[in-house]
């Protein structure tokens, strides 16, 4: 019992040590803070955008400006955008063998462990420091099947540019909100996916995003296109070291699910907690095709991530599994939103939220089906754990219904630990503390089994370096 | 006159826009506000008087609808009531307050404070019905101080024509062991509003919240419940009862609010909801909110169309489409409709929705 005892002292943050590594490289190229037309020109010119993309630009810069902050959510009076740094270019070039990429950025995910996960578990890895991608690789045999698999600026000017421009922010237009109009302003690396019909990639592809610059804003596009029977599963992985200033990531994430195809879009975030995370994902399902998402909010300072599901085509589906874990300081207001447009649509959303040592968790879902949605079926289920009573649970969900053939069910619980729980577990020599962070651990469960075992493990670690901050 | 009452039955906790449910505004055509002429004055039980001075901790009860709502009634009331429940006293004999609103009634506002004393009895009924078609208009506001190990009990019974606008804004304040019941049974209206505000603020007080509501051709509803457990080992539950017809649609927002230090709070929140026509919609937003570790929340809802295999049964008995309907809408609101006392008054609602249906 000794070992737990000395374990059981205070620790005041949990250890994020292999998150926090700074790099110290200078950038190659950054901008000025804060937002102007001059400051757009300069990016859009610094990535050689095609003409349509710099207007694109500039437009969405104005729509940012006549578009106000949202009336609802976390505050994000800390965020002031005035400072922030939106794009940085890493001294570096996007190198498709690890060898080139130059070593400090190398030993920054060597540190997190993705060339290792390409190794052993992934078809494919794209890796993006600040603004820029600096690796993309895919196995030989995926891209022999007609898998592309690129970083966005390669896709905006290469073979696949019309597509590219067919879909970008179509589904999320900049008018969307307010986040989205400075996405479209100033976005700057992602990942391309396309699956060609018919393939089906077995093992999954992955694309990890780090933000290294102090005060910067990193603003990531990821457009996937999933062809008629295909299937793909897509890992997102996010990190950065904690800075003493507000970063800002506003990503956005384009799913396009054909007839029949398969999307499965996992995400484990772990942004550092000075990180304003206001992040945009949206997925469209053709007849008989399927969204799965699996999303982990750990990270972030205030976190708003709300993926959206259009169940367009008739027979199509969406499951939505998500955890949120909210520690001290921390504001995440997180859940999901599904349109059900086609006939016999079906969705599922179960989420877990757990608080902590007064961190906040919203859990927020609206699910709307239209008249012509016959037959459809949703469920949501949210549960939120309490750990203690410094921190906030709160549960926001909507439900819009407009068609009388509709089976609608939603649940939501809200409660604390059992104390018999602890206690038996303690009377079987655990201390209180393992005793917790055993039964969160279980309580996360749902979702850490639909996750591949890698990132499983990955995810009860940071359950279990949340537990142990806790006050014993 | 033009009356334009804005941030009625706002969320707690506001969410997406486009979802239209953060809160509403009551835009209505009032007719002129007269003095009433034959106002309603029901025998009072013994141990419940008319209240003889208001105390100050009625103005600040927080009410479901919001303030607008409140201040409206304020300024405008012709109608109501003020009772008082003796310590020790009381009664659970209803004390029946209805008004009959028509081309000659066509506005009754009716301001109602109920202040039941410690281990005091009240039972109250306010309805509002009309005889004719005209254009009419109804606004209550009911605040209701339950002391300790009170028992009070508000019946709501709303069955106005097809061109009325109406709303019931109730807000109450519970103390220790104090035990509070509040049903309302929205029927009738072309725009029907409601809603409580209540605040467990005593160990183990308890509160009670039953809404039916029936929407067809045109009607909208929109009711907003905020319970907040304040002090520890309250309890409360809420439920909810809705048939939808034709093109009418509703909103319903239920929220738990478990305040920090409301240790061993029950809350528990269920609303159905059967659809019988593709054009009506039905808008539900369940809330809990939670700054406190020790408790216990739960909501619910389902919303979805006949059961069609009950259809087939009951179909298979002999009974045709529109009788099976009206068995399944009765036996939906059978729960809430038992919580009403007195037998006259549930043949009275029986006989109303009946006619409703026969009208669909």
């Amino acid at each position: 019992m000794n070992a737990f005892d000395q374990e059981k002292t205070q620790i005041d943050d949990v250890d994020r040590s292999m998150y926090e590594q700074k790099g110290t490289m200078a950038p190659k190229f950054e901008v000025a803070s804060g937002l102007t037309p001059e400051i757009i020109e300069t990016i859009s010119r610094e990535k050689n955008d095609p003409d349509w993309m710099r207007e694109f630009r500039l437009k969405s810069l104005e729509t940012y400006k006549n578009t106000p902050l949202p009336s609802w959510g976390p505050s994000l009076d800390g965020l002031d955008i005035d400072n922030i740094v939106t794009y940085v270019r890493p001294d570096s070039n996007m190198e498709a063998s690890w060898d080139d990429v130059p070593d400090e950025i190398k030993d920054t995910f060597e540190k997190l462990g993705i060339p290792e996960a390409e190794r052993t578990s992934l078809a494919g890895v794209g890796a993006q420091y600040d603004s820029e991608v600096v690796y993309h690789n895919v196995r030989e045999e995926v891209a022999a099947q007609g898998v592309v698999y690129t970083d966005m600026e390669s896709a905006l000017t290469g073979e696949y540019a019309d597509l590219v421009k067919k879909h970008f922010m179509k589904l999320i237009p900049p008018t969307d909100h307010k986040f989205a109009a400075l996405h479209g302003a100033v976005w700057s690396g992602g990942s391309f996916v396309y699956v060609p019909a018919g393939v089906k990639l077995d093992i999954p592809l992955q694309s990890y995003f780090r933000l290294n610059a102090k005060g910067a804003g990193q603003f990531e596009h990821t457009l996937i296109i999933v062809e008629k029977d295909a299937y793909l599963h897509f890992i997102e992985g996010c990190s950065a070291p904690k800075y003493n200033v507000a970063n800002l990531h506003a990503g956005a994430v384009e799913l396009y699910v054909a007839e029949g195809a398969r999307l499965r879009y996992s995400t484990i975030e772990n942004w550092s907690k000075n990180m304003y995370n206001l992040n945009t994902k949206r997925a469209v399902v053709e007849k008989g095709g399927a969204i799965e998402w699996v999303s982990g909010s750990f990270g972030s300072h205030t976190g708003c991530l709300y993926p959206m599901s259009i169940l367009k085509g008739d027979d199509a589906r969406m499951e939505f599994t998500g955890i949120t874990f909210a520690g001290n300081g921390q504001e995440l207001d997180t859940g999901a939103k599904v349109a059900h447009v086609g006939a016999n649509t079906s969705s599922r959303i179960s989420t877990k939220s757990i608080s902590k040592d007064g961190g906040s968790s919203t859990f927020r879902s609206s699910v709307t089906v239209a008249p012509g949605a016959h037959g459809s079926k949703a469920s949501v289920s949210c549960e939120s754990l309490m750990l203690d009573s410094e921190s906030r649970a709160d549960t926001l969900p909507a439900m819009d219904i407009r068609n009388d053939d509709a089976d609608i069910g939603h649940e939501a619980k809200i409660g604390r630990i059992s104390e018999q729980a602890i206690f038996y577990l303690m009377s079987r020599g655990l201390s209180e503390d393992d005793a917790k962070a055993m039964i969160v651990s279980g309580f996360a469960e749902p979702i850490s089994k639909e996750l591949p075992l890698e990132y499983a493990v990955e995810m009860n670690n940071l359950i279990r370096l949340e537990m142990k901050g806790s006050i014993g | 006159m033009k009356t334009s009452l804005q941030n009625i039955n706002a969320l707690p906790m506001r969410t997406w826009r486009w979802l239209g449910v953060n809160d509403t505004v009551i835009e209505a055509e009032v007719p002129a506000i007269a003095p009433l002429a034959n106002l309603p004055n029901p025998t009072l039980p013994t141990g419940i008087a008319p209240l003889a001075s208001l105390p100050a901790q009625f103005n600040t009860i927080a009410t479901g609808m919001g303030a607008a709502a409140k201040n409206f009634v304020l300024e405008h009331k012709n109608a109501g009531a003020a009772l008082h429940a003796a310590a020790q006293n009381g009664s659970d004999t209803p004390i029946i307050y209805a008004y009959n609103l028509n081309a000659n009634t066509p506005a009754v506002v009716d301001n109602t404070e109920i202040l039941a004393e410690e281990n005091s009895q009240i039972v109250v009924v306010q309805i509002v019905t009309s005889t004719d078609d005209a254009p009419v208009f109804h606004a209550g506001l009911t605040r209701i101080v339950a002391k300790a190990g009170a028992s009070v009990k508000v019946v709501q019974l709303q069955m106005l024509n097809n061109d009325a606008t109406h709303f019931n804004n109730v807000g109450v304040w519970a103390d220790e062991r104090a035990n509070v019941e509040l049903v309302q049974i929205e029927l009738g209206s072309k725009r029907a509003l409601a809603g409580c505000h209540s605040v467990l603020a005593g160990y183990k007080a308890h509160m009670d919240i039953s809404t039916a509501y029936f929407g067809s051709g045109q009607r909208s509803q929109d009711f907003n419940y905020v319970t907040q457990h304040i002090a520890p080992a309250t309890t409360s539950e809420m439920q909810a009862a809705g048939a939808l017809f034709d093109d009418s649609e509703k909103i319903y927002r239920g929220t738990i609010d478990f305040v920090k230090g409301a240790a061993r709070a029950v809350g528990h929140e269920q609303e159905n909801v059967l659809l019988f026509s593709k054009n009506a919609r039905c808008r539900s937003v369940p809330l809990i909110l939670c700054g406190e570790e020790n408790v216990e929340g739960q909501h619910a809802a389902t919303i979805g169309k006949v059961d069609e295999a009950k259809m087939f049964y009951l179909n298979s008995r002999g009974l045709n489409e529109e009788e099976a309907k009206r068995i399944m809408v009765e036996a939906q609101f059978a729960p809430l409709l038992a919580k009403v006392p007195l037998e006259d008054l549930r043949e009275e609602i029986a006989a109303y929705l009946a006619e409703r249906m026969q009208a669909l």
